[in-house]
């Protein structure tokens, strides 16, 4: 170390005068510690280098940084926007949500029932106007064959029909129950019969045959006719 | 500066910049920027990045200023933390260290001392050296580089280090200690290059 670089070191703040005499004495006797010692005041020496090699402070620099804290301010005044979207957003979501779950309870408590698959179908009921049922001009009927002409519409199981169901009789039936009109708990059957017309209290006609007339009876499940309907 | 700015403790007065007080502001900006920028500069060598990381710094703490409680610690500290995490995103962005074989680089410098010295000039021997330590601290693992950098560098005492860097002052001198020694041997083959110094003579120089 020269003389030079030798006062460098007492001008250094961090190691004082007394430290570094203390050190040299060792430094005399032992020479690793001196190589080491050197090295480091090498190293001193070359971050002191590094250290002076800094540059002014830029003037521009406190100008743009001002400006960014000025344009900073002046923006704070206004109303975030980011914020108010995003409340806006998470609104609309939650009211989007909302009407779903409403329109799902809504849509499940106004659910039309559909019919059980399982469930017996509605039956047209016998009360309803029967279709004229054609009858084969070949037939033969006696006073005793019975055509048990069923309408289309007629279902084999008895089906329970409410009192009201007497209006919808047909009237060109005539009723034969002495009771009621034409009332039956069960399902009708049409049967066509080829009687005397004496007995029907019609006036025998030049078509009937030997003075019979052909009529449909309205039979009901327990073999009672209801009603009576004569067919020319 | 005003004689209230002066007395107000920093939590308050960054307080009052948050607010939109520019005096306040300007107080906080005076007493931060030098050491901002020192670090910066020491940690990349380069004025222009030290430049964009002061002034990214202060605009980061008009933003996350906030977020500072006085009760975790100086204002200072809180700011270095900021000065770090931009420190490291321009490093990996611009990826500032670039290994180099030191041993043909310092032998190219030493030649040239040995050769011709007065050919070379004082002054470009000195911006090399400076490029070579600086060369050398970026190479240091990240823990050592912060410590040489603070107290060598910037003139930070330990335990101003320690309040930096969030641990204790044993921790400070030993980081420390352990860093010079890498550095001297990183740097050994550029003062190899040297003309031995003769022993110490009557004159008291040392070896």
């Amino acid at each position: 170390m020269t003389c030079h670089e030798l006062r460098l070191y007492f001008e250094d703040p961090v190691r004082s005068a007394l430290e570094f005499r203390v050190e040299n004495e060792h430094l005399v006797h032992c020479a690793e510690c001196a190589r080491f010692v050197e090295m480091q005041r090498q190293l001193g020496l070359d971050l002191r280098r590094f250290r002076d090699a800094l540059p002014l402070f830029p003037k521009k620099l406190d100008a743009n940084v001002l400006a960014n804290y000025r344009r900073n301010v002046n923006s704070a005044t206004i109303p975030s926007q980011p914020v108010s979207r995003h409340r806006i957003a998470v609104l609309c979501t939650t009211g989007v949500a909302a009407a779903i779950v409403l329109v799902a309870v809504a849509f499940s408590s106004f659910r039309p029932r559909t019919a059980n698959p399982l469930s017996r179908p509605q039956r047209s009921e016998l009360t309803a106007i029967p279709q004229p049922v054609a009858v084969n001009p070949t037939t033969r009927l006696s006073s005793s064959a019975k055509v048990r002409i069923s309408h289309p519409a007629v279902s084999r199981r008895p089906v329970r029909r409410p009192a009201t169901t007497q209006a919808l009789v047909s009237p060109s039936f005539r009723s034969l129950m002495y009771c009621d009109e034409l009332s039956c708990s069960g399902v009708m059957d049409v049967i066509r019969v080829r009687l005397p017309s004496g007995e029907v209290g019609s006036e025998p006609t030049s078509s009937a045959a030997g003075g019979t007339v052909i009529a449909d009876v309205l039979v009901g499940p327990d073999g009672i006719a209801r009603g009576i309907r004569i067919v020319e | 500066m005003s004689e209230n700015q002066a007395c107000r403790s920093d939590a308050e007065l960054l307080r009052l910049a948050l607010a939109g007080d520019e005096a306040a502001f300007l107080v906080l900006y005076n007493c931060l920027k030098g050491s901002i920028f020192r670090y910066a500069f020491y940690m990349t060598n380069s004025k222009s990045v030290a430049e964009e990381v002061t002034q990214e710094v202060f605009m980061a703490l008009l933003k996350e200023g906030r977020n500072y409680r006085a009760d975790r610690g100086d204002l200072a500290a809180f700011v270095f933390g900021i000065a770090r995490n931009f420190v490291r995103r321009i490093e990996r962005r611009e990826r500032a260290y670039q290994p180099f074989p030191l041993e043909a680089a310092v032998e190219t410098v030493a030649e040239n001392l040995i050769s011709g010295p007065e050919v070379v000039s004082g002054q470009m021997i000195r911006g090399e050296v400076v490029d070579r330590v600086h060369a050398a601290i970026a190479s240091l693992p990240d823990h050592y580089r912060q410590v040489v950098v603070l107290c060598d560098l910037c003139e930070l005492s330990y335990v101003d280090a320690a309040c930096r860097l969030d641990c204790a002052v044993g921790t400070i001198r030993s980081r420390l200690n352990r860093g010079h020694a890498l550095l001297a041997e990183k740097l050994k083959p550029l003062r190899s290059s040297q003309p031995a110094v003769g022993a110490a003579g009557p004159e008291g120089c040392v070896v």
